[in-house]
């Protein structure tokens, strides 16, 4: 097991050092640089600009550079805020991650939670409640759900905040949450329903039951966790895409996480933090896809890593 | 199954009981905002104390001698202050300098005298040596300053600015030619309140270049050298000259300001709150929102929702016309948009008043001038009968193009920014050229840098939505060699426009010290470009259109046009909550 952990781990070194290449050339290729804008910089501030940044070197010598500095644990600067990549970072991503973890639970217990009710009401109200919510909270992109939310509950009601995002206090966790969180929920709901579905069926749950086994041993013990290698299987990609920042519910409620930024940095061309924050997203989900291969082997003994 | 059906009964109860968890944890808090009375002019009397909340965008740089952005620089002017600043009619006047600045005869030597007593935020004394460390830093190449071109006139800032060269022919002096360079450069600090700037040629704007962000002084006790990096973000460690000082910096979220005891109040104007906070918001539907909530005491309107809008807010609703000028680009260097029949058929198949209804909801002022009337420009409905919507003369003049040209025109591509109003433009005079004149035209969608660098690389036919927006209150600073958009080859000329007499008079004023023959000739090149559709069919003035609570005072007041981003942020000291 820690030969195959450490396998996995230096595997991540080349799977960045790819997608950093990648993202570098793309990055160049796009037209329109880092201060191309309406109102042109003359020619003279221009050239200071481009040296300031390096970028009047050769390409080479720019992609050289970064990974000189990668090496030497700088990210480089944003050439629009002229603060260090990784400050930028720092200061957002802890944001990003309370609110990805309590969507990420939200998402969990809730989805898990009315995908087990669906399944074991099958084809009654609660079923076609929990199919409904299933069906349409994947459906609609959370930024319909996002200002439907915030219409009803903050503009009408004045029960929630509008903006920002402030750990503990309610006024300002709940929309967001639910606005990233619906779309999750609703597909671990339909993974868990149909994964429980199939495990009821299955004989040793009827042996469980003709054994006179309490009903919630047999639900809790032999058929929830044995649905759950399937809801691991998505839980994953869903931890990952959490953590890293939702552009449009950090947008939507104005919260200062790296979701934001990123977005903001490939539409102004600020190659630093594209650079800085695209290899901070791919460590993160290679580092969830680890967490998750790693939890299979908890979950479902037939697993073993060497 | 009647007991499973209780327990999966059970279990969505313990699922929803999951998201009311979510409300109940935390202990959250009320800041007890007020709510708006509806309506109001904010004319009320003014209360001592108190926080204001208003919506902006981040700022990109704190540096006032590399800043390029209106958000940057509506900071710098609540954080630090030049020795003159605009009044509300765009005249300079005094602000850290003591009166008047004395000219020389030959107009070339600026002797601007300090006020007494002056300090910075941390009590350490303001002078004269670090208004002229700013002219140090704006003309350093390491800084990169992006509006160097306000100290160009300065002897000897060119040369240091253009030190180390262009990518194309780059130099690499040594340190002493670098040093050399600096020390060459036309200011200088004769005494602690005296500082004496050297022009290369008399230049009448100067003054009120002195009152513009490049000129805010840097504080010498903590960046004693002209190459030092400002430390970015601002906090309570920098010193401040302005009305407030940086209490607290949230990236992407807010920053909060206090006033500064230390403040030299030019007027006597003081700020009266105890806290303003700046929240930084892209979008305007979310700040209407939570404008609505009395989360924002002021925020811009959503002008893509601006009809509800205002029958929903009524009197809290403002508009604020802008020193910006904007219109469909053409570029003059590619056939046929070099023929000028052709050029005013395309203008005056815009009917100017309906795109404005349709593309932004009434939000911005239609036009027929460049220049606008707030800058010595004449009204906006000035060149209707030459420029304005005449389609029966759009097809007279498209006959003649066409008799010019010799054979059928080409597709025409429509170059625009892929925002839902900007599409809407293009959208209504790509069916305006149609049914009018005949002419097929394709959209082409670009996001912001790559419509720039097709803009500036003159990769493009048409392109609506450009314009210009005022750095200084001049019309130099809008025809003239300075901004450089319509003199033949010129930084800024886009569209390629080669007119002789505008290049001529160009020259001609660009240093001319009459002062009524230097606005005569600025007026008349205005009209030739105008009517000439010199690389612009211009249709609209531009417009801030905002939300403000009707107990907020000093934004309506104060704002000129120029400092509209938010109303009246030059002047942010007015600013104050009444009862």
């Amino acid at each position: 097991m820690t030969g195959y952990i450490v396998r996995r781990v230096l595997w991540i070194i080349p799977v960045l050092w790819a997608v950093a290449t990648i993202t570098f050339l793309l990055m160049h290729a796009v037209p329109g640089g880092p201060f191309d804008q309406e109102k042109q910089v003359p020619p003279a501030v221009l050239a200071n600009l481009n040296a300031k940044y390096n970028l009047d070197k050769p390409l080479i010598e720019q992609y050289g550079l970064f990974f000189w500095d990668l090496g030497h644990g700088d990210l480089g600067i944003s050439f629009r805020s002229q603060q260090p990549v990784l400050d930028l970072i720092k200061d957002g991503w802890p944001t990003t991650a309370q609110l990805g973890l309590t969507t990420f639970l939200f998402a969990v217990v809730f989805g898990m939670s009315m995908g087990v009710v669906s399944a074991l009401n099958h084809n009654k109200l609660p079923d076609y409640l929990g199919v409904f919510f299933a069906t349409a909270g994947t459906a609609m992109p959370s930024f319909v759900i996002g200002s439907f939310l915030v219409i009803i509950f903050s503009v009408k009601l004045g029960w929630f905040d509008v903006l920002g995002w402030e750990f503990g206090n309610y006024k300002k966790m709940v929309l967001p949450v639910l606005t990233l969180g619906v779309l999750p929920a609703a597909y671990i709901a339909r993974i868990t329903r149909a994964s429980m579905l199939e495990i009821l069926n299955q004989d040793y749950i009827r042996t469980a039951r003709a054994k006179g086994l309490a009903e919630w041993v047999v639900v809790l013990r032999h058929t929830v966790k044995n649905a759950m290698v399937p809801v691991l299987t998505v839980i994953g990609p869903i931890f990952a895409f959490l953590v890293t920042g939702s552009f449009i519910t950090e947008t939507i409620f104005q919260i200062n996480g790296v979701g934001r930024r990123f977005v903001t940095a490939v539409s102004e061309r600020d190659y630093g933090l594209i650079m800085g924050t695209t290899l901070f997203y791919a460590a993160v989900v290679a580092v969830a896809n680890l967490i998750v291969d790693l939890a299979y082997a908890g979950v479902d003994p037939r697993i073993r890593y060497r | 199954m009647g007991f499973l059906r209780h327990r999966g009964y059970l279990l969505s109860l313990v699922a929803i009981g999951t998201v009311l968890a979510f409300a109940a944890c935390g202990g959250g808090d009320d800041n007890g905002t007020e709510k708006s009375p509806g309506g109001g002019t904010g004319a009320a009397e003014r209360i001592q104390g108190g926080t204001l909340t208003v919506q902006n965008l981040e700022f990109q740089s704190s540096d006032p001698h590399y800043s390029n952005f209106v958000q940057d620089i509506s900071l710098e002017r609540m954080l630090w202050r030049g020795p003159y600043s605009l009044d509300k009619d765009n005249k300079p006047q005094p602000a850290m300098a003591d009166g008047m600045p004395k000219i020389s005869t030959d107009g070339k030597t600026y002797t601007v005298t300090l006020k007494s007593g002056l300090k910075w935020s941390d009590g350490k004394p303001l002078v004269a040596k670090d208004f002229a460390l700013a002219v140090l830093r704006t003309c350093n190449p390491d800084n990169a300053g992006q509006y160097e071109s306000f100290a160009a006139n300065i002897v000897g800032c060119d040369d240091y600015y253009g030190a180390k060269g262009t990518a194309a022919a780059p130099k690499t002096p040594t340190p002493e030619e670098l040093e050399a360079l600096k020390s060459a450069v036309g200011v200088k600090a004769v005494d602690d309140k005296t500082v004496e700037y050297t022009l290369n040629s008399a230049q009448p704007t100067f003054i009120i270049l002195l009152a513009m962000w490049t000129y805010f002084p840097v504080p010498s006790q903590l960046l004693p050298d002209p190459g030092e990096k400002w430390p970015t973000p601002p906090s309570a460690q920098l010193a401040y000259n302005g009305p407030y000082m940086v209490q607290d910096y949230k990236p992407q979220d807010s920053i909060t300001l206090v006033p500064n005891p230390n403040w030299a109040a030019p007027a006597g104007v003081k700020p009266t709150l105890d806290k303003l906070i700046i929240r930084y918001i892209e979008k305007n539907d979310v700040a209407d929102n939570a404008y609505r909530t009395g989360e924002l005491d002021a925020a811009f309107a959503d002008v893509g929702n601006l009809g509800a809008i205002k029958t929903e807010f009524g009197n809290e609703y403002i508009r604020i016309p802008t020193p910006e000028t904007r219109g469909l680009e053409i570029n003059v260097g590619k056939p046929p948009l070099d023929i000028l029949e052709f050029r005013l058929a395309l203008s005056q198949a815009i009917d100017r008043d309906k795109i404005n209804e349709v593309a932004s909801g009434g939000a911005t002022i239609p036009t027929t001038t460049w220049l606008p009337e707030v800058v010595g420009g004449p009204p906006p409905d000035a060149f209707q009968d030459q420029v304005g919507y005449n389609p029966d003369k759009a097809k007279q003049n498209l006959a003649t193009a066409r008799t010019k040209y010799g054979k059928d025109f080409p597709k025409l591509s429509v170059l625009v920014r892929d925002t839902p109003e900007r599409k809407a433009q293009a959208e209504f005079l790509q069916n305006s050229f149609k049914t009018i004149l005949g002419l097929d035209t394709e959209i082409q969608l670009a996001d912001s840098p790559t419509r720039s660098k097709r803009l500036n690389s003159h990769d493009f036919e048409l392109a609506p939505a450009s314009g210009w927006s005022q750095d200084y209150p001049d019309p130099e600073d809008w025809v003239g060699s300075a901004a450089g958009i319509f003199q033949t080859g010129a930084p800024n000329n886009t569209a390629q426009c080669s007119d002789p007499e505008v290049d001529d008079l160009s020259k001609k004023a660009e240093f001319n010290t009459n002062e009524a023959e230097r606005l005569s000739q600025y007026t008349k090149i205005n009209e030739l470009v105008s009517t000439r559709v010199c690389g612009y069919a211009v249709y609209y003035h531009g417009s801030n259109n905002w939300l403000i609570k009707p107990y907020v005072v000093g934004m309506r007041e104060t704002s000129t046009g120029q400092d509209a981003y938010p109303p009246g942020d030059w002047d942010a000291e007015a600013w104050g909550r009444s009862k």
